[in-house]
């Protein structure tokens, strides 16, 4: 009897030893399989690439399209998309592949991620690539406002692809009745404050029915326009190396001074913090007369409101912008020649004009290329949303998301202190120069 | 000749339980052991975004991680939840125990509905529970409004987030720890209560004097689960305010996670990781010293 149990046991360890090494070598014995198949069936090369659906929607369906679509067109090469969550796990799910050695070819990841995969030594510069096929005629054409985030050190480190800009949208219907011209959009921030002012409606008990004004507190996304429309010469939030963060400036201090008087001094806005995802679902229920997000949102919007809605230039001080944000193509290190050379054919039919502007009008995403918004679907879509032009317009004035080393602990404190002023736990001053400090400290590593 | 056969037996028998013991020992050594021998080792390595391959800096990390005033703020938030959850928790999982320590018909039902949080998706009652918080829109706020009390941002203001985190966590665990007290209750013999009842005690007192002493094996044990979920709670977190506004809703485990896969900044996370291991051990033994002296456990 005792002698069948420790058999029965001896042979169930046994078992799952042996499913333990069969479990573990399964990836490597599909890429060894993979590598014989390609040999044996005249060089099939596989690419396989990681893609987040951030803002929801038909993303999915249409990436996994776009693969099939260019298998059909290219027998030689076999793409393999696979859904990652949104940025952040992407980004943890690719690091966790590097370090087992079984990266994907390419992925695409938020843009300011650039610095954090260039310091992880997990990516490559793309010129050889772009020499040898496409050169300047196609890097050139994608807007400098989504470029800029590609280029770092005199390279190109990555391919705009599902890119976005921070807009506002406002009702028009609100405008009219408390007697302002929708032609007339706020186009300084006085006006935005007393538009905002106007817009905002209370119930006789004196509780707020709707806002005027709807910030979300995101920020560096959502404070990006403020404090570059109001710095001295331009600046943006960090030098252009990544290596230094530019907050405590006076300019700065007045910017967020102003986002919290919305609050506390013009009643345009809440006090306290505003959740991203919230403000265009209140937006659509007309609890929101103004809002600033992302060009992400225009497709929901626009099949959503059931009202009179419009698009303007976000309000400035010194001079107009907005913040570039949304994701890129980045090429993984550690790819084969043959992998290398499939994949940028892919990335180069990914982006082909046509394909680019059929992408804008299904997803809300902005063509990163000019041709892409000279061809007929554009001229169309721009017939049917004209809304959509003004995205376009504010393009000019796209300044890059918070590139600098370390932008995730950076990102996260400044989102930290943005919540503590808002909250009033901190004042202005106290806030931007705890985070200065922060940010130094941070960047010290980089700076020796 | 004697001894021989006797160490025989003994050798057989040890060899029984060695190997019936293995498969959770392999186990455990694979996924509990040796990750922990390398978080131990990796918390004196400085590993980080700009320190790709790790340098020895001794105690840097557990220095880094005092000196660090959103880790303070997290152990001193943690603190309060457990001090809230643990108790509040406790308490309600034993009366709903006891009060569903029944036969009455449709028990059963009462007793899935009070379980039904810890079968759901934590992913989706959590971001039900976003939308009820939510000013304006959300039900909670319209309730209270309507109720003529004030519009508040749940959790949107560092006042009162926290509350609201540890109310979803309580509406969760409380009927967790249930299950095992029911279970106690159940395995308790009624000839204690009648013997009681011919007595002549009260229900206090058939409680106080039978239930709680027989029912002390079972609460040591949720006593230690309560407290090191309160340690590991994280989930709804994530979902519900990402530890904002200002991390006055980060608790240990989140501001770990962050550290290691946010901020890659892996040493930090392993020290971090061996300072919670610490403190759930040493609050476990401390707990185990005063409550299991106090408990009869019947052979």
């Amino acid at each position: 009897m005792k002698k069948t149990a420790v058999a029965l046991c001896m042979s169930l360890m046994l078992g799952m030893f042996v499913g333990c090494s069969s479990g573990g070598s399964a990836p490597g014995g599909q890429n060894a399989a993979s590598g014989g198949s390609a040999k044996s069936s005249g060089k099939q090369v596989e690419v396989e690439f990681y893609y987040p659906v951030q803002v929801g929607g038909a993303i999915a369906q249409l990436v996994e399209s776009y693969a099939s679509d260019f298998a059909a067109e290219n027998p030689d090469i076999k793409v393999s998309p696979v859904f990652s969550g949104g940025y952040a796990d992407t980004l943890q799910k690719l690091i966790t592949a590097i370090q087992a050695d079984n990266q994907p070819q390419f992925c695409i990841l938020a843009n300011p991620t650039i610095l954090t995969l260039i310091s992880m030594d997990a990516i490559i510069p793309l010129d050889d690539l772009i020499n040898k096929d496409g050169g300047s005629e196609y890097i050139n054409d994608f807007y400098p406002g989504f470029m800029a985030n590609s280029v770092f050190d005199g390279k190109v480190w990555s391919i705009p692809f599902q890119r976005s800009a921070l807009l506002m949208f406002y009702n028009r219907d609100h405008f009219r009745e408390v007697g302002l011209d929708p032609e007339k959009p706020p186009k300084s921030w006085e006006e935005m404050a007393e538009y905002g002012q106007k817009l905002t409606k209370f119930d006789q008990n004196g509780n707020v029915q709707r806002w005027g004004l709807l910030i979300p507190s995101g920020g560096a996304w959502d404070f990006g326009p403020f404090a570059i429309a109001n710095s001295a010469n331009g600046e943006n939030l960090m030098t252009d190396d990544g290596r230094k963060c530019l907050l405590d400036t006076p300019e700065n201090v007045e910017a967020l001074q102003y986002l919290k008087d919305l609050g506390t001094v013009y009643k345009a806005s809440p006090e306290g913090v505003v959740d991203m995802a919230t403000a265009p679902a209140n937006f659509i229920e007309g609890k929101a007369s103004m809002i600033q997000v992302s060009s992400g949102n225009l497709a929901n919007i626009n099949s959503s409101a059931d009202f009179d809605w419009g698009i303007c230039l976000l309000p400035y001080t010194k001079r107009p912008a907005s913040i570039a944000g949304g994701g890129n193509l980045y090429l993984m290190k550690g790819s084969s020649e043959e992998e290398l050379d499939a994949t940028w054919r892919f990335v180069r039919w990914l982006t082909e004009p046509e394909r680019q502007a059929q992408w804008n009008v299904d997803t809300g995403y902005i063509a990163a290329r000019k041709s892409a918004h000279e061809t007929e679907t554009m001229r169309k879509y721009y017939e049917e949303v004209p809304q959509a032009k003004i995205g376009f317009e504010q393009l000019e004035s796209c300044y890059n998301e918070m590139r600098v080393y370390e932008s995730e602990k950076i990102g996260n404190a400044l989102t930290d202190k943005y919540d503590a002023v808002m909250t009033g736990s901190l004042t202005v001053e106290e806030a931007l120069k705890e985070l200065q400090a922060f940010a130094d400290e941070t960047l010290a590593p980089y700076n020796k | 000749m004697k001894i021989k056969k006797v160490s025989r037996r003994v050798l057989r028998q040890n060899l029984l339980a060695w190997a019936l013991l293995a498969p959770t020992l392999l186990f455990l050594t694979l996924f509990t052991f040796y990750p922990f021998a390398k978080t131990i080792v990796l918390s004196f390595f400085t590993r980080n975004l700009s320190t790709p391959n790790a340098v020895f800096s001794g105690l840097q990390n557990y220095r880094a991680a005092f000196k660090d005033p959103v880790f303070i703020k997290v152990l001193w938030n943690n603190l309060r939840f457990s001090l809230l959850v643990v108790p509040v928790c406790l308490c309600l999982g034993l009366l709903l125990a006891y009060l569903l320590n029944s036969e009455s018909k449709g028990i059963g039902l009462a007793r899935a509905a009070i379980f039904y949080p810890n079968v759901s998706p934590m992913i989706g009652f959590s971001l039900v529970w976003v939308f009820l918080l939510t000013p304006q829109i959300g039900f909670i706020d319209n309730v209270v409004r309507l109720l003529g009390g004030p519009s508040i941002n749940w959790i949107g203001d560092p006042r009162y987030v926290l509350y609201a985190i540890s109310f979803v966590y309580i509406w969760r665990e409380a009927g967790f720890l249930m299950i095992f007290f029911l279970s106690g209750m159940q395995a308790i013999s009624r000839e204690y209560y009648e013997a009681a009842i011919i007595d002549g005690a009260n229900e206090w007192q058939k409680f106080y004097k039978i239930t709680l002493p027989l029912l002390m094996p079972t609460m040591v044990f949720a006593v230690t689960l309560s407290i090191t979920n309160s340690v590991k709670m994280v989930d709804s977190i994530i979902v519900m305010t990402e530890g904002g506004p200002d991390n006055a809703s980060s608790l240990l485990m989140f501001h770990i996670y962050k550290t290691a896969f946010t901020y890659w900044d892996q040493g930090q996370a392993a020290a971090l990781s061996v300072i919670m291991l610490a403190v759930v051990l040493l609050l476990t033994a401390l707990q185990y010293g005063v409550l299991d002296r106090h408990t009869h456990y019947e052979s």
